[in-house]
């Protein structure tokens, strides 16, 4: 196969041929024999070993590597509001990471503010049940008056929480905390921000992102990005768009840039497979899709029009081809459908998701006196593994946050399963 | 087309190991699902393949080839987040972390210094394909996959270790 190299000597890549097996037996036996008599090549061949050892090396090196870096569709455009949601960077997948986080501070917190209520409300409460039994109260009880100092109130508070136990546990339950308004979630991030708030903040912040399922609107992008450089491709795709080749939906840019023209929006494919029982997350096939009108999010409804608290992620690979993504703890799939018109043919593909959540990073400014002057930044590391059994829960930091950063690590591939699948264009169900 | 059946198989044979070499590709697994994803749609219009294995990780070198070629803002933006990930990440560094993180850095600058060709060939190896494979999908002739590898592992060990050299000399005064 290399056939006889020039010289006295085996080329170098005849030398790595051989030690990779690809050599067919006689030219092997003839580069072995060499080998066996030339010291000046027998070192050659040590140096190939070390290379292809290194070469794996530094090649399995780039296996971990952060998911989701690139998001064109989180980039600025002009159709896109001035959204809290977009500048702080929330995407459904952080926004998981945060609800987990931000149920722990949450809680941690509603325990606070229960005890800060009960210190206005301890004499009150305290002499109601003591009146009703029928005893006056006598001694002094604590000053009610709000503290200044942020951390005495909470510590004091803390203190009279565990002294309080009853009410700490019937206050809990969250949907009796009122919903601030989004006013008082900005101000929850100033220095001064009181417990109350912050709790309310979270809870906010839990609820934008259990909502954030549905489209937000600023996520849509319609129409080309006039910003970027337009490549032949894309330029070939519009004209072939302004012929009506393409339908029913048009794409800009590259992998990931998802705009969604029109004609896709307020469609619903009814996506099926030849094999029976078959899911995609917990959406058991056949099932809608229905594509919103305003943004790269769809709904994942079952067959007789129901709606499911799935919602996928639309994105683009070819110019005929579009893929949604599904992903949630310990669940990652995605299906791609190609091809134009009313009926296309796709692929879709379930597999346990074998990320782990490696860093999350919050931004937020604490309330602690020694940090309240700058934007302190608190960093939540966990290592443990990111499962719908083991959720990453790590202890809540002190500083309300508005989450900035999260990251994902995981090895490429994993157990993946695969179903041919068919969509044909329906009537959307009447919601 | 290739029947349901057959793409099943070619799914559970090749997805996992198309998956890695295009993540090591392009060093977004996001990304390198999807257009793994997408090979597999263009196998299910295919009529036959012949040779799967190169069938497959050559289409899916074309897909992103064509989008990379084009479009540069990738890479400048995926620098841009990845050191802004790495200033956020000063604070409270793990060690351990870090130096995966430097590792992972280094082993990415080192394979992007690779021609093109010398890469692809490389991670195809890598994953298995025999040089018959690698020379189908790289329309080499087989006598030249041995020097394209040679030439690819000495030039990937010795960037890397360049740069390994450069990040002892950068720590070295501090």
């Amino acid at each position: 196969m290399m056939g006889e190299w020039e010289g006295p000597h085996p080329d170098e890549g005849s030398i790595h041929a051989w030690l990779d097996g690809a050599l067919d037996a006689s030219e092997a036996a003839t580069v072995e024999a060499h080998v066996r008599e030339c010291a000046e090549c027998a070192s050659r061949v040590a140096e190939a070993r070390g290379l292809i050892a290194g070469a794996s090396r530094v090649v399995g090196g780039l296996d971990e590597v952060p998911a989701a870096l690139i998001r064109p569709a989180m980039t600025p455009t002009a159709k896109s509001g001035n959204s809290m949601w977009r500048m702080l960077r929330v995407t459904p997948a952080r926004a998981s990471i945060a609800a987990v986080l931000l149920v722990a501070l949450g809680i941690t917190l509603t325990r606070t503010r229960i005890a800060t209520e009960s210190v206005t409300s301890a004499t009150s409460s305290s002499a109601s049940r003591l009146s009703k039994e029928g005893v006056v109260a006598s001694a002094p009880l604590p000053n009610a008056a709000p503290m200044k100092d942020g951390l005495l109130d909470s510590a004091i508070a803390r203190r009279l929480a565990n002294d309080h136990p009853v009410r700490t546990l019937k206050a809990t339950p969250g949907m009796s905390v009122p919903a601030p308004s989004p006013s008082e979630v900005a101000s929850a991030t100033a220095p001064d921000a009181s417990s109350p708030t912050r709790v309310a903040a979270a809870k906010v912040s839990i609820r934008a992102q259990l909502d954030s399922a549905g489209p937000p609107a600023d996520r849509a992008r319609v129409g080309f990005d006039a910003a970027a450089p337009a490549t032949a491709r894309r330029m070939a795709l519009a004209g072939r768009a302004a012929e009506g080749a393409i339908a029913p939906f048009a794409v800009s840019g590259r992998v990931g840039s998802v705009a969604v023209s029109q004609p896709l929006a307020g469609q619903c494919y009814l996506v099926e497979s030849s094999k029976a029982g078959a899911q995609w997350g917990s959406v058991t096939l056949p099932l809608i899709v229905a594509f919103d009108s305003s943004g790269p999010i769809a709904r994942v409804m079952t067959a007789a029009g129901g709606e499911t608290d799935t919602r996928a992620t639309l994105r683009q690979v070819a110019p005929d081809s579009l893929v949604l993504r599904l992903r949630r703890i310990g669940y990652d799939g995605s299906l791609t459908l190609s091809g134009m018109g009313a009926t296309r043919s796709g692929v879709m593909r379930s597999s346990q998701s074998t990320m782990r959540l490696s860093e999350v990073v919050t931004t937020g400014v604490s309330t602690d006196a020694a940090a309240a002057t700058d934007q302190a930044r608190s960093k939540v590391r966990s290592d443990s593994a990111r499962s719908s059994r083991a959720p990453a829960a790590p202890a809540a930091p002190a500083a309300p946050a508005p989450l900035v950063s999260s990251r994902e690590t995981g090895i490429a591939g994993g157990a993946a399963a695969a179903l041919v699948v068919s969509a044909r264009l329906v009537n959307c169900p009447k919601s | 087309m290739v029947t349901p059946d057959r793409l099943t198989a070619l799914f559970r044979a090749y997805h996992q190991p198309l998956v890695r070499f295009l993540t090591r590709q392009l060093g977004d697994r996001d990304w390198a699902e999807e257009i793994a994803q997408e090979t597999f749609v263009r196998a299910l219009k295919q009529e036959t393949i012949a040779s799967e294995r190169s069938w497959i990780f050559a289409v899916a070198m074309n897909l992103i080839r064509d989008e990379t070629r084009k479009d540069a803002r990738h890479r400048r933006r995926l620098e841009l987040m990845r050191d802004e990930a790495r200033a956020e990440s000063v604070v409270e560094p793990a060690p351990t972390s870090m130096e995966r993180d430097d590792e992972r850095a280094m082993a990415r600058r080192a394979i992007e210094a690779l021609a093109e060709r010398d890469r692809d060939a490389l991670l195809m190896k890598e994953e298995g394909l025999s040089y018959e494979e690698i020379a189908a999908a790289l329309e080499l002739s087989v006598g030249s996959v041995g020097t394209t590898l040679s030439r690819a592992r000495r030039r990937l060990t010795e960037a890397y270790e360049m740069l390994q050299a450069e990040a002892a000399g950068a720590k070295a005064p501090a």
